[in-house]
This record gives C-alpha cells, structure tokens and sequence, in this order.
C-alpha cells in the first residue's frame, strides 16, 4: 500500500501537539506552527525514514514531531529567560518538554499496540478539528486530557455547568460530524 | 463568566444531569445509566448518545491519556526508579506490549536513558530486561551507527559482574537493548533506602515517634514481598554492624572495580558509574550495567534537566567539563571512587542542585573527607576514596585494578598502598587554585609589612605637627587646614590597608602552614595600627576593628605556637637531630610510635580552617610538649629548642624573639622588610611554579638568607644572646618536617 502523503496527517499532529502542550501554553506556543515545522522537516528527511507500513510512517513523524516539540518548548523557554518571565511559566515549559520526552519514550515503547488505533486517532483529529474552538478545547481537555469538567471550566474561565454544556455539544457535533463522513461507528 | 445566557432552559437543566453524572464518575463512583434514562425520559436520547459518544471516545483516547499523563515522578535525579505497586497497575500485563521477540511483562523502572521492562524473549522462552531507548535520534541515521557500534561492542563482554546483553536492535522504530533480567535493585535505591532508615532511627533517638515503626514495618513487608533480601541484610548491617558495612560495602565496589578493569582492558570505557547503574542480586553479587550507553546520551543531546545534573553528580571534573580529549578510563575510577564515598557517608560527594553551581563544586571544590562525616568509617577506605577522586587524573589510581587490589588488601587487613595526599602535595593543589589571587595578595601583603610601618610613622608626625602648628601659628590657618587634610588623607588610605590586611588574614587564603607566620605578622602590624589610630582619634569603629584583630591575634597565637611545638617534636625523627641531642636508643624507640601518630596532623587539613581543626591542633601540641618532657631531659629539651632555631624560616624571628633579643625600633622595621621580601619570594615559588620537593628546598633557601640578613643586623650583645639560643651549629642539612612522599612524586 502506498503511504499517503505528510499533509494527510496534519490534523493528527496538531492534535497530538495540542495535547502535549500544557493549556497555559497554548498561547505562548502555537500547535500549527510545531506541526508545520514538523511537516517540513519531514519531507527534507524523507529519505531517512526506512520503514514500510503505514504504522512506521507515522511512528517516524510522531518522533520527529516529539523533537520538534521539545526543541521548541526548551528553545522559547531560555530565549524567555531573559526577559524576565514569571516562574511558574517557567515551570510549565520544563514540564511539558519533560511530558513530551516521556511521551516519545512511551510513543516508542509499544507501538504496535497503538498502531491499530492511529487510523481512528487520525478520522477523529480532522473531526475534532471541524468543530468550533471552544467545544474543541473543552473535549479535548476533558476527554483527552483527563480533566475533569470542574479544571475544564477553570481553564477555560467557565462556569463548570457551562463547561458540561461545551463538553455536550462537542460531543454531540463529533458524532455528527462522524456520521456524515459515512464511516459510521465511532 | 457563565456562558448561561447563551443556552435554552431545556439544555441547562440536561447539562447539570450530565454534569451530576460525570462528577460522581470522577468522585469514583458509579452511577447508574439506565436509572437515568429512565428518570430524565426527555432526554433519553441526547443521553444514550452521549454516553456512546463518551465511551468510545474514552476507549480511543487511552492511549494518548497515558502518553498525557507520562510526567512521571520517577524522573528522579535521572535514577531508575523501580515503580510502587500503584505505578505498576497502569500497565496492566495484557496491554504493555510486545517489541519484536519479547513480550513485554511489566514495567521496572525508567530514567532519562529509556524504559526497562521485564519481558520475556519469546522464541527461546527466557526473561529478560528490555531497556526501550528514548530515541529522538531515531532520525539521524549517524547516532543510530554510533548506538550500534557502541552497544555491539558492549555485547561483547563477558564478565561475572557485567550484566550481559543479549541483544541491540530495531523493531518498528523502536530501539532497544536486551539484557539477562537481574532479580535485585540498584544501589541507588539501596542508598535511598539506607537514608531513610538512617533518618528514622534518629527520629526515634529523639522522640518516640508512633508512626516511624510502622512505616518501618511497611518497607520490611514491602521488601518481603519484592526479592531484594540481601539490601535488608545490608540496611540492618548499617544501622547495628557498622564495621560489617564498611567491609560488604568495600567488597561491592571491588566486584565493579574488577569488571570495570575487565571492559578497560577490551578497551571499553563504562562513562556513566552511578549508584543508578549498580545492581545488587538475591545473592549478594554486584553487576555493572548499561556498557555503551553514555556516549549515546551525549548524542542524542537529552537535555532533562534533573536527569543530567543526576549524571553530572557523579561525573569526572574532565567529563563533566565537557574536555572529551582529556576522557579516558580513569573517569570510571572517580566516579566509581565517589559512589563508593556515598556508600560510605551516605551523603552525596556534590550536593549542588543548580546545574552551574555543582559543576563549579565540582571542578573546585574537595568533598569533606568521608570521616569528618561519619568518624566510624575506617581511615584506609578513605584513602582509598580520595586517592580514586583525586581532581587530576594523574592522582587517581592509575588502573582499575590498581583499586581493586588496594580494596582487596583493606579486605585482607593487609596495608593499603594509596596515600594521603602529603603536604606538598597539599600546597601544590592550594597554588594551583589560589594562582591569581596569591599574585594580588603578595602585592597587598608586601605594601603592608613594609609600607604600613612606614605610613604609620607619617601619620604620627602630621598629627604632631598639625598640632603644634594649631598651637602655636594660629595666624597660618590655610597651611594648617592643608596639612589636616593630608593627615586624614592618610589616615584613609592607612585604614584601608589594614582592613585589607584583617580581611586577608581572616580568609582561608593563608591559611596553611608554611604561611602562618606570615599570617601573625600582618595581624600583628594591623593591631599596632589600630591601636595608633585608637590612641589618636576617638572612633568607635576603630575600636571594634582593634578588638576584633586582637582576638584573632591571640587565636592565631595559640595556633602558631601549636604549630612551632609539633613541627619541633617532628625534627626528633631526624637522624642528624637524634645524633645532636645524643638520643639513646631507648629513647628513639619511645618516640616512634607517638611521632608517627604526630605526623597525621598534616592531614588535619587546613584548609577548612574550623574550631575543631584548632581544638586537635592545640591538643596534639600539648601532646608533644608532655612527651617531649617526660622522654628527653632537661638538656636534651634545651638543644631540640636549638635545633628549632637553626631550621630557616619565619618562626626563626618570630615577634617573641625579636622582643626578648631586645631589638630597637629601626632594627625591628629592617626585620619586617627582610621577612616580607623572603615572603614575598616564597609566596612566588608557591604560586607559579608546579610545587613539589624541589619547591620547598628553595623556600628554605630563601629564609636561610633572609635569617643570615637578620643576624647580620644584630649589635654584639643581640648576637651572643642568639649564639645561645641556636647552639653550635647541627653537622648535615635540616628539613622542614614534612609526612614521607609517600607515592606522591
């Protein structure tokens, strides 16, 4: 089976990089910039990548993912440095590069348990990135993330009613959103 | 805040449902669904969806949850921390996984260089360990050569003490590395494991505490139930059977030093001896583990932090400065040399926690000697510690097996062969360090012995005169107020020199032996001072200024004599001084032994200048002083004083000779200027050359003349009086009493 190209994993990417960032982050460090940095390097490397199935392919872009992640989070984090942050951002940058190392040791620890999964992980990204901003960032927080509705409504400045209510919706719209592409169960 | 405007009354009172529902989901509990259904049937069906919707989203989600939740807390001081039973049970067995051949069958420990798993290599149905790499290299074809290489060369071993591998290799993109499962822990967690014991019993010795024997008791039923037995036998041997530890302990560090000698041989350097890379089996044996490994790192650049300053800790100063040239076996030996002290003192060697701060440490600094920590630990395993962590390679043992001999010998009673670093030695390393502060310091010192004086002097005079002309010229008020300014301009610049001077003395820049003299003169010219200045300004400052050195004067007096005392015992161990003093055999035979025990007091150490120093210092003087006494008699006592007088060097004019020879005032300020120029010279010798020997012959030179200088200064009278107290002169050269070079060149 050919392997379809870089662009068709975008959606996963992001996804996977929005997870890896700490929510206090989001907005010091933008997921699609990692992705297109990542996609990039992809392709000036493509060579490199020696593996045949669609599983090694995208084990070989979440690794490269991983470092770019990584790279990113620890190079804002000492440019920042100077300026004069406060320490508790600090703290996030050191623990969300130390998340997405740990991530890319457990990324490579058991692949071929998750490699059934990526092709419903990857329908699920573009799903989850057709849905409007903040019934997104609610799910993902919540069902992703593990958050419960209570840190989701604090995060997202919400009542936590409010939060449920997003976390509904965006739920109901994901299953939508699935149905329509005609692939039926999620 | 609330969104709530925005949602229909309908859906507000479906999301407190919900809300209701996954709250108590997240409380742990389990609500009923169906009970719900039929409780709310107006929303029955947006409910059934959502709750399809969650389930099979959760179900896709785990795998990334998990990836989510990896901020682990193992990532502990970059050490594999063998997860609690609780860690475990987020890899059930069924879904950790399979990795080519092996099945992975639980999770035992993690760190910066990869995940160990226990797994079992299927087709020949053995347990193995799988050490999963963290390869961020798995891009870069060039580290992935290099990690072949490496670990290929590794897997070459064969040794009783080095965990085999079994197999290097890549399955889908995962990198790996295969070795002989080893049923035990690591010393890292046997050292955890030992300071929390170590600090429950001195809870207990404090206060009776309800809670530290259970809390005992849960680590005891937690260790019956893993296999580490044999670490309990060693933890109770720390706490009852000190001396039983020290010996287990040392017989664990020669099983590394044995297979360290082994790969050394085969060329292979280890690059990462750590606690964390020890492990302890069922039976007592020690394996070396993770061969090949380290430069991996070092490629792949893994920058955790906490991870790498756990590395660092126990690294070589060349290693951990980043000087690949300067790398060579010997790095295993120091950082073998300091796990051993952290076995020993269960205290790290480097404590720093700052990345900056600890390779400074490092590069700088000497750890405590093991026995200012713990006294019980025998003086031969701490030589042995600080011959292996010598900061200079050269210093170090030359071979691992040379360090495993020397264990075995401690193990063997037989005598060890390190040695302790000898003075010079000592005064090398204080040259090395202090280079540049020593060359600004001789500027200062030698301005203020000779300068001071000269200024003092000045500063009388103004004041005379600028009182005299008060007195008398009134109508010469411009001059005057000319001349007071000049005098206060002085007395600045006086004042300064001399805290300076207080400043200097009181740092440990000079203190060391050869120095302390020295040391008295200028605190002796800086309380002069203050006391001139005292007598003519009425300054509250100055005053304190003037207690504060008199104290020290008086401390550093006590000292100095001390010092004069044991290095005059010390002469009795040479021949030529035996042969002045007519020494009878018997005599010589009662002193061996108390003059050996003498001489540990250059291994004091003076670098640290500490009240506990001074303490054992001034008893070991009054030591000297009872044995001297009751050995030799009353003549005998008078030519070893003799004696004393004709070996060159500072103490030769020290303040108390020159008083009871009588000196005048210009005699005594020629004295200062003759001292402070033979000061000055073999302050130079100390600074810029490599000391060794050599250095100090020439530094006896150089007071040789000085003293010379001095006598030629002395009226008639002043050089009867001193022809008494030297002697006749002794027949052969005197030394300076300093410890035998041992192997130290």
């Amino acid at each position: 089976m050919p392997l379809k190209p870089i662009e068709a994993y975008t959606d996963y990417l992001r996804l996977l990089a929005r997870l890896q960032l700490a929510p206090q982050l989001r907005g010091k460090l933008d997921a699609s910039d990692v992705v297109q940095q990542t996609v990039l390097q992809a392709h000036e490397r493509r060579e490199q990548f020696q593996g045949h199935t669609e599983e090694e392919w995208i084990g070989w872009l979440r690794v490269i993912l991983a470092n770019v992640l990584s790279g990113s989070l620890r190079a804002y984090n000492t440019g920042a440095r100077e300026i004069g942050r406060e320490r508790s951002l600090d703290q996030r940058f050191e623990e969300s590069a130390s998340r997405v190392e740990a991530w890319l040791i457990a990324e490579q620890s058991s692949p071929s348990v998750r490699a059934s999964r990526h092709e419903e992980l990857i329908r699920l990204a573009s799903a989850l990135s057709l849905l409007p901003a903040d019934q997104r960032e609610a799910v993902e927080l919540h069902h992703l993330q593990g958050k419960t509705v209570a840190e989701v409504g604090e995060l997202m400045e919400r009542s936590r009613p409010a939060a449920m209510g997003l976390i509904f919706r965006g739920l109901k719209r994901l299953r939508e959103i699935l149905n329509e592409e005609g692939q039926g169960n999620v | 805040m609330s969104s709530g405007g925005e949602e229909v009354p309908s859906e507000d009172s479906l999301n407190r449902i919900l809300l209701d529902y996954v709250e108590a989901i997240e409380r742990g509990g389990n609500p009923n669904r169906s009970e719900l259904l039929h409780r709310y049937p107006e929303f029955a069906d947006e409910m059934a969806c959502f709750f399809a919707t969650r389930d099979q989203l959760d179900r896709l989600a785990a795998p990334l949850r998990e990836g989510a939740s990896m901020i682990s807390p193992a990532y502990d001081d970059g050490e594999m921390t063998i997860p609690r039973s609780s860690q475990t049970a987020r890899f059930p067995l069924s879904d950790v996984g399979r990795v080519g051949d092996f099945r992975l069958l639980r999770e035992v420990g993690r760190g910066g260089m990869g995940i160990v798993y226990e797994a079992e290599q299927v087709s020949l149905r053995r347990r193995v360990a799988l050490k999963v790499l963290p390869f961020a290299a798995a891009v870069d074809p060039r580290h992935l050569q290099r990690f072949r290489n490496e670990a290929q060369a590794a897997a070459q071993l064969h040794h009783t003490h080095i965990v085999p591998v079994y197999a290097v290799g890549a399955e889908g993109g995962v990198h790996y590395y295969a070795m002989q499962f080893i049923d035990g822990q690591s010393l890292a967690q046997l050292l955890s494991e030992l300071r929390a014991t170590a600090a429950q019993s001195d809870e207990r010795d404090h206060a009776i505490h309800p809670e530290s024997d259970s809390v005992r008791q849960k680590i005891c039923a937690e260790k019956l139930g893993s296999t580490a037995s044999s670490s309990m036998i060693i933890a109770s041997e720390h706490s009852s059977h000190r001396k039983d530890y020290y010996r287990r302990v040392a017989e664990l560090i020669r099983q590394v030093a044995d297979a360290l000698e082994y790969a050394h041989q085969v060329g292979i350097i280890h690059r990462d001896i750590k606690p964390a890379n020890l492990l302890l089996d069922a039976g007592n044996r020690l394996w070396v583990t993770d061969f090949g490994l380290a430069l991996i790192r070092n490629d792949v650049g893994m920058t955790a932090t906490g991870e790498l300053v756990g590395t660092i800790r126990y690294m070589s100063p060349e290693q951990a400065l980043g000087r690949p040239g300067l790398v060579d076996h010997r790095t295993d030996i120091y950082s073998l040399g300091i796990t051993l002290y952290e076995l020993l003192t269960l205290t790290p060697a480097f404590d720093r926690e700052d990345r900056h701060m600890l390779l400074r440490q490092l590069a700088e600094k000497d750890p405590c000697p093991p026995r200012t920590i713990d006294p019980a630990i025998p003086g031969e395993l701490e030589t042995i510690v600080l011959k292996a962590t010598a900061k200079l390679p050269s210093e170090r043992y030359s071979s691992a097996r040379e360090f495993a001999e020397d264990l075995q010998r401690f193990l063997d009673d037989r005598p060890i062969l390190a040695r302790r670093p000898t003075l010079i030695d000592k005064i090398a390393k204080w040259g090395r360090r202090h280079r540049t502060a020593t060359l600004s310091a001789i500027i200062v010192l030698v301005f203020a012995s000779v300068g001071l004086g000269v200024t003092a002097t000045i500063i009388a005079r103004e004041h005379a005169k600028t009182k005299a002309a008060y007195q008398r010229e009134r109508e010469a008020k411009v001059r005057e107020q000319e001349r007071a300014r000049e005098a206060e301009d002085h007395y600045l610049r006086t004042r300064r020199a001399v805290d300076l001077f207080v400043e200097l003395s009181d740092g440990g820049l000079l203190d060391f032996p050869p120095l302390v003299p020295l040391r008295q003169r200028l605190l002796e010219a800086a309380v002069a001072y203050y006391q001139e200045l005292n007598d003519q300004r009425e300054d509250s400052q100055i005053r304190k200024d003037l207690e504060g050195s008199q104290e020290r004067l008086a401390r550093l007096q006590t000292e100095l004599n001390a010092i004069n005392e044991i290095n005059r015992t010390l002469l009795l161990e040479q021949n030529i001084v035996r042969t002045y003093l007519d020494l009878t055999p018997q005599q010589i035979d009662q002193f061996t032994p108390f003059l050996n025990q003498v001489k540990e007091y250059q291994h004091i150490g003076f670098s640290e200048s500490s009240e506990s120093k001074r303490r054992q210092i001034a008893d070991l003087a009054a030591d000297c002083r009872i044995k001297v006494e009751q050995i030799l008699t009353a003549a005998q006592d008078r030519k070893l004083r003799q004696a004393y007088f004709q070996l060159p060097g500072p103490h030769v004019f020290s303040a108390a000779v020159v008083s009871s020879l009588g000196l005048n005032e210009s005699q005594k300020r020629e004295v200062e200027k003759i001292q402070a120029e033979a000061s000055l010279a073999s302050l130079q010798l100390f600074a810029t050359g490599e000391p060794r020997l050599q250095t100090m012959e020439e530094v006896a030179t150089v007071w040789e003349i000085a003293d010379q200088q001095i006598v030629l200064i002395l009226t008639p009278a002043q050089k009867k009086q001193w022809n008494e107290m030297t002697g006749p002169p002794i027949q052969g050269k005197l030394r300076f009493p300093l410890p035998p070079p041992g192997n130290a060149e």
